[in-house]
């Protein structure tokens, strides 16, 4: 059946078109829905904060034990924020995208993580920066990152880390220029009584620095 | 009528597509990763110190030296050899399927011997043998190396990991 064209529109008309070609409706239609469900695809892999498996302490967000391989979506995200990361029985993964006013990191700002060196009991245990991008930071001094064997402490463990882009302190861990960051903390086979407190232990202190 | 049964269309799909996508999205990237892997399936691929120019994988730990292997078992076994470190240091083999998960990993301090040779299949075998999640995946080797010593025995402990390929009913 014919649709009327009503006067004053032309042969190639966006209305003429649109009743010409039958099958335009619902190809986009489709089209539309499934550019609708790879964005909510999408919007719910990004939300990884809102993931109710993670808890956070202080500035640090993860989890001691993921169910990756059952829950997809759990899944996807570790494809996409963690590739190849190991297992929480070997490492657990901890995440920092905000300080202790939950303001997202920026280079435009210094941060400092303050903690001691026997606060967290494992095998190993860093802090890395990384860019937004999720990759290393690059920086003329090539550091990336403090482990438990290499950070400068006094006497009695203390310890503080200068996260800025300009080299500050004796643990200056080099930030993008103005840009945003994020820090991970790794560790890895910690001790179990350790491990089994994590949501409330005391772990290292992201803090902004003020400005004068 | 037909604006709510077009609306339920719309949510359907919507969801769908969502939820494949979200399922996908592992074996997407695993795919990724494998087209832009340096060298041929079954071999040895060895990384030097980790620093900012490594970019095909997010997080890299700038601790650690990585040697990985994409494998393929459709049609052969594997034979994976190697030294773990000692226990002064921290290394592990890692065991990725095609969703990129891990399905086993094994460390130097788990009271395994020093020296390993572990046969990966995708078929069914008897002991010592490492059944694999996936006919395709990734082995990742790391050693922690955050000294000058470590680094050089993380090097050593590379060039003694290799993997052999060999006949499914051998």
């Amino acid at each position: 059946m014919n649709t009327p064209r009503p006067n004053g529109y032309s042969f190639f008309s966006y209305y003429s078109l649109l009743h010409r070609v039958k099958f335009l409706k619902p190809t986009l239609f489709i089209l539309l829905a499934l550019l609708c469900g790879l964005g909510v695809g999408v919007y719910r892999i990004a939300g990884i904060e809102r993931s109710e498996v993670f808890f956070t302490n202080g500035s640090w967000t993860g989890s001691k034990d993921l169910p990756l391989g059952k829950d997809k979506l759990l899944t996807a995200q570790a494809s996409v924020f963690a590739l190849f990361a190991l297992p929480s029985k070997e490492a657990v993964y901890l995440f920092a995208r905000r300080d202790e006013k939950k303001e997202l990191l920026n280079s435009a700002n210094d941060y400092t993580i303050t903690g001691n060196l026997n606060q967290i009991s494992a095998k190993y245990w860093s802090i890395t920066a990384y860019g937004k991008d999720l990759y290393l930071i690059p920086n003329e001094a090539d550091r990336y990152s403090f482990n438990n064997a290499n950070l400068v402490a006094d006497s009695t463990g203390n310890f503080t880390i200068t996260v800025s882009h300009v080299k500050k302190g004796d643990n200056w861990l080099p930030a993008p220029d103005n840009a945003r960051f994020n820090l991970v903390l790794r560790i890895y086979k910690g001790d179990f009584n350790f491990l089994s407190g994590l949501e409330t232990t005391s772990l290292p202190e992201v803090k902004k620095l003020q400005t004068p | 009528m037909k604006i709510v049964s077009r609306v339920l269309l719309f949510v359907v799909i919507v969801f769908a597509t969502q939820y494949l996508f979200i399922a996908a999205v592992p074996k997407l990237i695993f795919g990724i990763a494998q087209y832009r892997k340096p060298q041929p399936v079954n071999t040895v691929i060895h990384n030097g110190k980790t620093d900012a120019t490594m970019r095909k994988v997010v997080l890299p730990n700038p601790d650690f030296i990585y040697s990985a292997v994409f494998y393929d078992v459709a049609d052969h076994d594997l034979i994976i050899s190697g030294e773990y470190a000692d226990s002064t240091m921290y290394s592990s083999l890692a065991f990725y399927g095609s969703d990129v998960q891990p399905y086993q990993v094994r460390n130097n301090l788990q009271g395994f011997k020093t020296k390993y040779a572990i046969r990966l299949s995708s078929v069914n075998r008897v002991n010592r043998t490492l059944r694999a999640k996936s006919k395709k995946g990734v082995i990742l080797m790391r050693v922690l190396a955050t000294n000058p010593a470590q680094i050089a025995e993380a090097k050593r402990l590379q060039s003694l990991f290799t993997v052999k390929e060999v006949p499914q009913n051998d």
